[in-house]
């Protein structure tokens, strides 16, 4: 999934107001995913919803300087958000493995069992299935084919909480109101002082007001 | 997994150049501060820490893609995604080795065969990704990438301070302009109020002369 480009940049200007566009895009995408990642018959929105969700944790990790309490605590939910989805695809990453490997030794054993019958035979003996090299291999395997089959299912459906609750409490919208805040005290010139200490306000959707802008121009 | 270096200078940038300058700068230094005894694979954290850095570094690149000149960022960042993508094939091979050294763990003897059967042919993934990891960081020494990325970041952080300065002494000069327009005005006003006391007097005068 590739980063959609950021329009109207203005390189001259703090980073703080620049920021602010780059992560109204940012969280736009990740929100893009939103209604096919909530669908369980489509698990590539998921995985595109994750590389999302990382793009936007790094940039407020690094303009945590900028935005303050609000820049953290977005930071934080992206973060956990990816971790969770990051558990999902691990799940459906490692399950394919899993069946191919599972596949495989059926390959060979079949293969085996073929051949323990001769070039000409007519048909095979059941005795043959003790030729069967790899025959108490699959339990195992098919235990954990179970287990992260059971494990995607219990993380998926707390991936849904997650985002039902995000979504209760607001969160692009706190994120989204407390970074324009924070970019319009850098565009308006903010206090020298308070740009240095990086001054925060408390609660989410609030400002911090940590920015200062830049002289004159 | 390392925390991100915060970067305070990122706040007190004047520029957006200028603080292109300091994340790139800093996000290099994370990424190849990684680099000792990731080919060891008994200690799977540190390819997870580059792999971790090497994302950052590209979100910055990204980020700040305007700040760079094209054909070198082009390249810087297409290196760093090679990289992070050799990074990320071991990483990928070292988790799910850990999850089945874990459930063998979990399961009886019976299930042994299987699990241990897959991790065998993991862990020859793994060496074939760490072989690539290898010829991946190679690569980067070889292009000389940290190099290039610091020069990227030295270049944006000359320019953003001359934009900086350019723009402090165009806002000097409009604030000497301002303040010796309202002296002019302030000595004119002065003036205009001296010439008015004194023709004041002088009609006092003549009504003096006249009474």
């Amino acid at each position: 999934m590739k980063a959609r480009k950021v329009k109207g940049l203005d390189l001259e200007r703090p980073v703080a107001e620049n920021a602010e566009k780059i992560l109204s895009l940012r969280l736009d995408e990740l929100y893009s995913f939103a209604p096919a990642a909530v669908d369980p018959s489509q698990p590539q929105a998921l995985h595109d919803m994750r590389i999302a969700a990382k793009r936007l944790r790094y940039i407020l990790e690094l303009t945590q300087p900028c935005f303050g309490e609000v820049g953290e605590h977005g930071a934080t939910t992206a973060k956990g958000l990816q971790s969770l989805l990051g558990e999902i695809h691990d799940c459906d990453e490692m399950l394919p493995t899993v069946l191919e490997q599972i596949e495989r030794l059926r390959a060979e054993d079949a293969a085996a069992v073929r051949d323990s019958a001769g070039l000409h035979a007519e048909d095979v003996d059941v005795a043959a299935v003790r030729t069967a090299p790899n025959r108490t291999s699959y339990r195992g395997l098919e235990a954990l084919a179970a287990y992260l089959r059971a494990r995607r299912d219990v993380l998926y459906g707390r991936f849904l909480e997650e985002w039902a609750r995000l979504s209760d409490e607001r969160f692009r919208e706190g994120l989204e109101a407390g970074l324009a805040e924070a970019a319009a005290e850098a565009r308006d010139g903010g206090d020298g002082e308070a740009r240095a200490n990086g001054a925060r306000t408390n609660g989410r959707g609030a400002a911090a007001t940590g920015v200062g802008a830049a002289t004159g121009g | 997994m390392a925390k991100a270096r915060e970067i305070p200078e990122i706040a007190t940038a004047r520029t957006f150049l200028e603080a292109a300058s300091y994340a790139v700068e800093a996000r290099t230094d994370e990424v190849f501060s990684h680099r000792e005894g990731v080919l060891d694979t008994s200690d799977i954290e540190k390819v997870h820490d580059m792999r971790v850095a090497s994302r950052r570094l590209r979100a910055v690149l990204e980020m700040f893609e305007p700040c760079f000149p094209r054909r070198e960022h082009r390249r810087a960042l297409r290196e760093v995604k090679s990289l992070a993508d050799a990074l990320g094939e071991r990483r990928d091979r070292d988790v799910a080795v850990g999850l089945l050294d874990r459930i063998g763990g979990e399961l009886t003897d019976d299930d042994g065969p299987g699990i241990s059967g897959l991790a065998a042919h993991l862990r020859t993934q793994q060496q074939a990704a760490n072989d690539g990891l290898a010829r991946a960081l190679a690569t980067t020494e070889v292009s000389g990438l940290k190099t290039r990325l610091l020069a990227l970041a030295a270049d944006a952080r000359a320019r953003g301070r001359a934009v900086a300065k350019r723009r402090e002494e165009k806002a000097q000069a409009q604030a000497e302009k301002r303040e010796r327009k309202a002296e002019a005005r302030e000595q004119k006003a002065h003036a205009e109020a001296e010439r008015l006391e004194e023709e004041a007097r002088a009609i006092r005068e003549r009504e003096g002369v006249a009474a």
